[in-house]
C-alpha cells in the first residue's frame, strides 16, 4: 500500500456519510429506529465510549483473537515449514488440510459449543481454526519458493542441511509467513465477531446481538465500525512489522 | 597438463508427460577440463551446455556416462565446485558482506576471519562502499560482482559460470569480462589459476576470455568442436580489434550458424 495519505484516503468516507445524513432520510422513512442516521450513531458511540461493558467486550474479543492467532501461528508456522521442506510431510498431511480448508469456521460453531461449551475456550479455537489455513499454507509457499530460488545457489556454497535451514529456508520464509499471519489475522478478527454472537456470553459480537435485543440499532452500528477500524489497527501494525523484518521482499529479485 | 574435470560419454534425458515428450538435452558427450585453464562452452540455444555445468555442479544427476572431477565421480553438490547462477542467486536478506561471506560460514570458519577474507575479496570487486547494501540496492552490474565475489571468497577448485554476463547491458558486460579475467587470476601462472567452465550464448565474449571454446551442436548436445584460442594473456582491450580475433568469432560462428537458425525455427 502507499504511503498514507489521509484526506484523499478519508475523502470518499465522508462523502458517503454526507449522503447517508442529508440525502438517505428522502428517500428511506421508516425513522432512526430502523435506519440510525451518522449523527444518531455518533451519538450512540459517545454514550458507548463511555461504557465500561464497552470496554471490557473490545478487551475480550481483542484478546481471544490473538490467543486465537497465537495458537494458529505457532501450529501453522511449524507445519507450513515443514510442508515445504519435505515432500513426505506435505504427502502426509496435504489432503486432510485440503479437505478442511473450505469449511468456513463458521460451520465449526456447534462442535466448538459441544466440545469446549459457550465461551473463551470456544470463540479461541474458531478463532484459531480460521487463521490457521492461510499461515499454514503461506509458509508451506514461501519454504518452497525459497528452496527453489536459492537452494541451489546454498547447495554449491557447500552449506549442510542447519545451516540451510538457518540462514536460507527461513529468513527467505520470512515475508511469506508475516504475509500469511496478516491474512490469518484478519479472517480471525471477522471469525470472533460471529463466533461471540453464537458461542460467548462476552465480546463486541455478544455486544451487537444485546444491542440490537434492546433495539439500539445505534449502537449495533458503532460496534460495526469499532470492529473495522480494530481491524485495520490489527492489519497495519502486522505491515509495519512485515516491511522492517524483510525490507527486499517484492522488490527486484536479486 | 592434469585433468580436473572430465566427462565421458555423458547422457541426460528430460522426461516429459509423455513418452513422446522427452528432452534428450546431452548425448554421448565427452570433454576434458584441464586444471587452470579458462574453458569457455559455446552452442546454440537449448544445446545442453546448462546441463552439463548443473551436472558438474552435482545439481543433476546424468543418466549415461560417467563425470569425474580429480578422477573421482560427482555425485552431488560440494563447496569445490562453485556456482555463478545466470539470475545471479544472491540471498536477498543478506547484505553484500553476508553473501560473499556465505560459504565462509559453511566452512566453519571463526566469523573474525571470515569478516577479512570477505573485505579482501569485496575489494577486489570495487564493492567496499556498498557492503552493508542488500542486493535490491544495487545496480544490475554491481549484483554481478557481488556474486563474482561470492562465487571466489569460498575458494573454490572449480568455478563453473553460467551466462554470468547475460543480464547486465553491453558496457557493462565488457567492463566486467576484463574483471573476470583479473578475479580468476590471469596474471599468475597456470599452475595457480582456478579451472573455470564459463558458458555463454556470446562467441566474443567466449573468444576474449577462455583458452579453448568447446562448440556444442544442437540438441541433443553433443561435442562438436574444441578451438583452441592462439590470442596471448593477458587478454588486453585492444585484442578485441585484431584480425585474429574477428577471424576466430567468425570460425565458430561458422560452426554454429546453422544450428543457432535451426534451434529459432523450431
Amino acid at each position: 500500500m502507499a504511503p498514507m495519505r489521509w484526506p484523499r484516503r478519508t475523502l470518499l468516507v465522508l462523502i458517503l456519510l454526507a449522503v447517508w445524513q442529508w440525502v438517505v432520510p428522502h428517500i428511506v422513512t421508516t425513522g432512526p429506529a430502523f435506519f440510525p442516521l451518522p449523527a444518531d450513531v455518533a451519538d450512540g458511540f459517545t454514550s458507548l465510549l463511555g461504557s465500561a461493558r464497552f470496554w471490557r467486550s473490545v478487551v475480550t474479543s481483542v484478546g481471544r483473537v490473538l490467543a486465537g492467532f497465537t495458537v494458529a501461528t505457532a501450529i501453522g508456522v511449524v507445519l507450513g515449514i515443514a510442508i515445504g521442506v519435505a515432500p513426505r510431510v506435505e504427502a502426509f498431511v496435504d489432503l486432510t488440510i485440503e479437505m478442511l480448508r473450505p469449511l468456513p469456521a463458521m460451520a465449526w460453531i456447534p462442535i466448538a459449543i459441544l466440545w469446549f461449551g459457550v465461551g473463551d475456550v470456544s470463540s479461541v479455537f474458531l478463532v484459531a481454526l480460521g487463521a490457521f489455513f492461510p499461515i499454514v499454507l503461506n509458509a508451506a509457499a514461501g519454504a518452497r519458493t525459497t528452496a527453489r530460488d536459492y537452494g541451489k545457489a546454498a547447495l554449491t556454497s557447500g552449506a549442510g542441511p542447519w545451516l540451510r535451514f538457518r540462514r536460507v529456508t527461513l529468513p527467505g520464509a520470512l515475508p511469506w509467513v508475516l504475509l500469511g499471519c496478516r491474512v490469518g489475522l484478519g479472517v480471525g478478527w471477522m471469525v470472533i465477531v460471529s463466533a461471540e454472537m453464537v458461542g460467548a456470553q462476552s465480546g463486541l459480537g455478544f455486544l451487537i446481538m444485546e444491542a440490537r435485543s434492546f433495539a439500539r440499532i445505534d449502537w449495533v452500528v458503532a460496534c460495526m465500525i469499532v470492529i473495522g477500524l480494530i481491524g485495520i489497527g490489527l492489519d497495519s501494525t502486522l505491515e509495519r512489522v512485515q516491511r522492517r523484518a524483510a525490507p527486499w521482499w517484492g522488490r527486484v529479485a536479486a | 597438463m592434469a585433468v580436473k574435470v572430465e566427462a565421458v560419454g555423458v547422457g541426460k534425458r528430460y522426461d516429459g508427460r509423455r513418452p513422446s515428450d522427452a528432452i534428450v538435452a546431452l548425448r554421448d558427450f565427452t570433454l576434458q577440463i584441464f586444471a587452470g585453464e579458462f574453458l569457455a562452452i559455446v552452442g546454440p540455444s537449448g544445446c545442453g551446455k546448462s546441463t552439463f555445468l548443473n551436472a558438474v555442479a552435482g545439481l543433476e544427476r546424468i543418466d549415461e556416462g560417467r563425470l569425474f572431477m580429480d578422477g573421482v565421480p560427482i555425485t552431488k553438490a560440494g563447496a569445490d565446485r562453485g556456482v555463478c547462477f545466470q539470475d545471479f542467486a544472491l540471498f536477498p536478506w543478506m547484505t553484500v558482506r553476508e553473501n560473499v561471506e556465505f560459504s565462509l560460514e559453511a566452512q566453519g570458519r571463526p566469523r573474525a576471519e571470515r569478516r577479512e577474507i570477505a573485505r579482501k575479496y569485496i575489494e577486489l570487486v570495487q564493492l567496499s562502499r556498498f557492503e552493508d547494501r542488500y542486493p535490491y540496492e544495487l545496480s544490475g552490474g554491481m549484483k554481478q560482482r557481488c556474486a563474482l565475489a561470492r562465487l571466489v571468497a569460498g575458494d573454490p577448485a572449480v568455478l563453473l559460470m553460467d551466462e554470468p554476463l547475460a543480464s547486465v547491458d553491453a558496457q557493462t558486460r565488457l567492463i566486467l569480462q576484463n574483471e573476470i579475467l583479473r578475479i580468476w587470476g590471469e596474471n599468475r601462472p597456470t599452475a595457480q589459476r582456478k579451472t573455470v567452465i564459463f558458458v555463454t550464448h556470446s562467441i566474443d565474449e567466449a573468444v576474449f576470455l577462455a583458452d579453448r571454446i568447446a562448440v556444442m551442436t544442437s540438441r541433443p548436445g553433443q561435442l562438436k568442436e574444441i578451438v583452441v584460442n592462439p590470442l596471448p594473456r593477458p587478454r588486453e582491450e585492444r585484442l578485441r580489434g585484431e584480425p585474429t580475433f574477428s577471424r576466430l568469432t567468425m570460425d565458430i560462428w561458422d560452426l554454429i550458424r546453422d544450428a543457432a537458425v535451426k534451434a529459432i525455427e523450431t
